[in-house]
């Protein structure tokens, strides 16, 4: 008797579950979207969330998983030029926003991007490795302020955009451009004006299926997931542009 | 190599130097009063000198943000006098300054601690102030401990990382050495940059120790103990 209980609790071969490798900013999204999704379809899934980055050097490396959502447009496309992912089974599924945000302790009056050489200092993620970062300077430049806010000394650099946000919340600087999603998730933080598109290279989620997986139509069917009514309401719930 | 990384040694080097500079007098004051005297209180403040020494380091450079916030007592002070601490060189040399004073604090007192007394009291009895005392007998005696204690501090801020990574504000030209390397290390592609700050590293640390030799060896009291 104890041996057939036992037998029946191993198995699980009735379970269907694929592993998902997600970029960091989208874990609140994703986290909502796994319980939606594995209620409409038994699918189980198991999330990772990590920077685009060390997510796509794990994958490289072989890691298992069946699916990858990168933040960042430059590491979907290394890992499809090395024939790791399907170029096949991807898409985009979801944008940001750039804006620009005050704390709320401290407000500076400042509405837009022109005024950005008022600020005392303004706190962006290292653009040389944080893809918001990166995206902030395209901005900076495009309203011709990047050369003047470095040589004014005006601007920091942190480590990750959740830094440069914290430094907001904190009052240590005057000003921080991150994305829109992160500034929402705290109230110590109000929008103080929003980066047009055409500023910035478009801020693009991508998804792809991992090639060799063993689970290709769970992944798939994730995939389709991304453009059902149920995802893109989650999506613009949390503030993400649809793709 | 880049402006970046020769701006990030002649960075490290000032923060190495005005480290030791600001820890220099307040750690042999306090080395002295530790080694040679009891007092209320003794335990608690060696518990708070060693302190930066156990905590990790940017659990100090958090209570660094927090002291001299421009929101706090000090910092609000200091704002208005026109110094801001965070996200400037001041605030990265007290960082490093922060970490190394247990280490210059520890070494020297231990170096205080092995003066005989009679040498002092000899002194004293032959007519010499506390203070001539101080400066004539024992701080050539303890000058080995004093080199070492400031060579220690000087490059523990040369290496210092977490608490500077908090007060830093990451640009170029506010980067100190360990801060470049990490920053390379995170960008795709620059692989030669992190080998080369990383080899500078290790001789400036090996040239601060050769220093320390030649220093002990050349002005120590042990040039003295030959005549005896």
């Amino acid at each position: 008797m104890l041996l057939v209980t036992c037998c029946g609790a191993g198995g699980r071969d009735g379970e269907r579950g694929i592993t998902v490798y997600v970029a960091a900013s989208m874990s609140d999204v994703f986290k909502e979207a796994a319980s939606v999704f594995t209620r409409e379809s038994g699918i189980d899934l198991g999330l990772e969330f990590a920077s685009s980055g060390s997510l796509a050097r794990k994958i490289e490396a072989g890691a298992p998983t069946d699916l990858f959502i990168s933040a960042n447009k430059k590491w979907i496309d290394y890992l499809d030029e090395r024939r790791i992912i399907s170029s096949v089974d991807r898409k985009i599924i979801a944008r940001n926003q750039l804006v620009c945000v005050e704390p709320v302790i401290e407000p500076t009056g400042i509405t837009a991007a022109q005024q950005l050489l008022r600020a005392q200092r303004i706190s962006i993620g290292d653009p040389e490795h944080v893809p918001a970062g990166a995206y902030a300077r395209e901005a900076l430049v495009h309203h011709g302020l990047w050369e003047a806010l470095n040589r004014q000394g005006k601007l920091v650099f942190a480590m990750t955009v959740r830094v440069a946000l914290a430094f907001v919340e904190q009052g240590e600087v005057s000003l921080g451009i991150v994305y829109k999603t992160d500034a929402l998730l705290t109230d110590k933080v109000k929008v103080a004006f929003n980066f047009a598109q055409e500023t910035h290279t478009p801020i693009t989620y991508h998804a792809s299926v991992v090639s060799g997986t063993k689970k290709v139509e769970d992944a798939r069917m994730f995939l389709e997931f991304f453009s059902s009514e149920a995802f893109h309401s989650i999506l613009l719930k949390r503030g993400f542009l649809l793709p | 190599m880049l402006e970046s990384e020769i701006s990030a040694i002649y960075l490290s080097l000032l923060m190495g130097f005005l480290a030791v500079l600001l820890c220099l007098v307040p750690g042999v004051s306090l080395a002295w009063l530790l080694s040679r005297r009891n007092f209320p209180g003794k335990p608690v403040v060696e518990t708070v000198v060693f302190l930066p020494l156990v905590i990790p380091p940017v659990v100090t450079g958090f209570f660094l943000i927090r002291l001299f916030s421009r929101h706090s007592l000090i910092g609000g002070l200091l704002a208005d006098m026109g110094i801001r601490v965070v996200f400037s060189w001041a605030g990265m040399a007290l960082a490093a300054a922060v970490m190394g004073f247990p280490l210059l604090v520890r070494t020297m007192r231990g170096a205080l601690e092995n003066i005989n007394p009679r040498f002092e009291s000899a002194a004293r009895t032959l007519g010499c102030s506390p203070l001539r005392t101080f400066f004539t007998v024992t701080l050539p005696l303890a000058w080995p401990g004093i080199v070492a204690g400031s060579v220690l501090c000087f490059a523990r801020a040369l290496g210092e990382f977490g608490a500077t990574a908090m007060v830093s504000s990451g640009t170029l030209g506010n980067r100190t050495i360990p801060l470049e390397i990490f920053h390379h290390y995170q960008t795709p592609g620059h692989e030669a940059e992190v080998i080369r700050l990383v080899v500078i590293s290790l001789l400036l640390s090996a040239a601060a120790l050769a220093a320390s030799e030649m220093l002990i060896n050349r002005y120590g009291a042990s040039r003295y103990r030959s005549r005896h």
